[in-house]
């Protein structure tokens, strides 16, 4: 729930664990207490998308066994270790930083990854205002990080479940071919069309490929979203990275993102989420500013965590 | 809420899940990607110590969510 800056100043002070999004300048300036935050100034709230550099995005965490912890590259892979048995960890990670890049290359073989859960998001910042630097910010210590990951780890007692939900509102395109990609990582300058290698920018150029809708991963039977940053010097950038041994398809277009969303959401039984955050990319492309978008309301992101790193997706979490 | 029951696959239902080329869409997302991570393990090196490791790392994953994966095991002993 979006707040006032003051408000959050009073929230810290009556010691709630709480999680915040906002603007790397006011993160700075708030007060030292239960909390960790990530940058973003763009918002799915209950009466729609907002763009705000003014508020903060408040959730409120009332668990009483928590610890609050602070990752570089080299101490990253300790993430699941930390987690308490049974919990769930919210991880907040720097757009573009080396721990961006490693979780997303290698968060998959992290010892225990899919036993314990782990959501989160990728900071970000104001897309059209210049000198902003996407932070992740440890609450307990005042530590502003660019650098680091910030994680806070949820006990439960034994009788809690934790349910991690996506909401993907695109599906593969039945005509697309399959795509594969000859090794791992945020840029391709080849791929495998139905097994024929090509140039990725020259079969995306020749085949008028809408790049704001994402490739769609198959794994095992769920889609698992890639979005395309850029095309530079004959090279496709992606928001997350694809993976060889995975076969891609594009997605097909979508008319009305948010009727999307509300569509797919119209299906969910139950929409109290501990935590929730949906993708700039949705955000930006289908023009949610203003929209509402009912159910799980969050930070807008620079890419979405359900264990590993998505693109262009909604992620919930939820105790049962 | 899913009943709570005792559920482990054996070496077999796992080589079957692993060799399976269709697509399943399991209520629990960390099946799907973790199932993804062990196709590739398996493909990589077919021993019956690497299934073994498949088949256990699957039951700690329906021993711990064992509330709410009732439904994608039985998907899974469908098959």
């Amino acid at each position: 729930m979006l707040k006032t800056f003051e408000q959050a100043v009073a929230l810290i002070g009556e010691r709630k664990l709480l999680h915040i999004s906002g603007t790397e300048a006011l993160l700075r300036k708030l007060p030292k207490g239960n909390w960790i935050g990530g940058s973003t100034e763009y918002f799915m709230e209950e009466n729609g998308g907002q763009v705000s550099g003014e508020t903060l995005d408040i959730q409120e965490l009332a668990f009483d066994t928590y610890k609050l912890s602070a990752y570089g590259p080299a101490t990253l892979a300790a993430v699941t270790k930390d987690a308490y048995p049974n919990g769930f960890s919210i991880i907040i990670l720097p757009f573009d930083s080396e721990v961006h890049k490693q979780y997303a290359q290698n968060a998959a073989d992290y010892e225990d990854i899919f036993l314990k859960n782990m959501v989160g998001w990728i900071s970000g910042l104001n897309l059209g205002a210049a000198d902003q630097t996407p932070v992740a910010v440890n609450g307990s210590t005042g530590e502003v990080f660019a650098d680091k990951a910030v994680v806070l780890h949820i006990g439960l007692p034994e009788e809690k479940t934790v349910q991690i939900n996506i909401v993907n509102i695109f599906t593969p395109d039945a005509k697309s071919p399959v795509i594969t990609f000859g090794e791992d990582g945020f840029k391709a300058k080849t791929c495998f069309v139905d097994g024929k290698e090509v140039v990725f920018a020259e079969y995306i150029a020749g085949n008028q490929l809408d790049t704001k809708l994402p490739l769609i991963g198959d794994y095992s039977g769920a889609g698992i979203n890639i979005s395309i940053k850029s095309i530079e010097d004959g090279i496709v950038h992606f928001y997350a990275p694809v993976f060889a041994g995975i076969q891609y398809r594009f997605a097909e277009n979508i008319p009305d993102y948010a009727d999307a969303f509300n569509q797919k959401i119209k299906e969910i039984e139950n929409t109290d989420a501990e935590f929730a955050c949906n993708c700039i990319l949705n955000f930006l492309y289908g023009g949610l500013e203003g929209k509402k978008i009912g159910g799980f309301y969050g930070p807008v992101t620079f890419g979405e965590i359900a264990w590993q790193l998505l693109n262009q997706t909604l992620v919930y979490l939820q105790i049962v | 809420m899913e009943r709570r029951v005792i559920v482990k696959l054996n070496d077999a239902q796992t080589k079957k899940l692993l060799e399976y080329t269709g697509s399943i869409q399991f209520k629990q997302l960390a099946l799907n990607m973790m199932l993804t991570r062990l196709k590739g393990m398996y493909k990589a090196n077919q021993t019956s110590v690497t299934l073994a490791k498949c088949t256990a790392e699957f039951n700690a994953l329906f021993d711990k969510f064992a509330r709410i994966m009732q439904s994608d095991y039985d998907q899974i002993v469908k098959l």
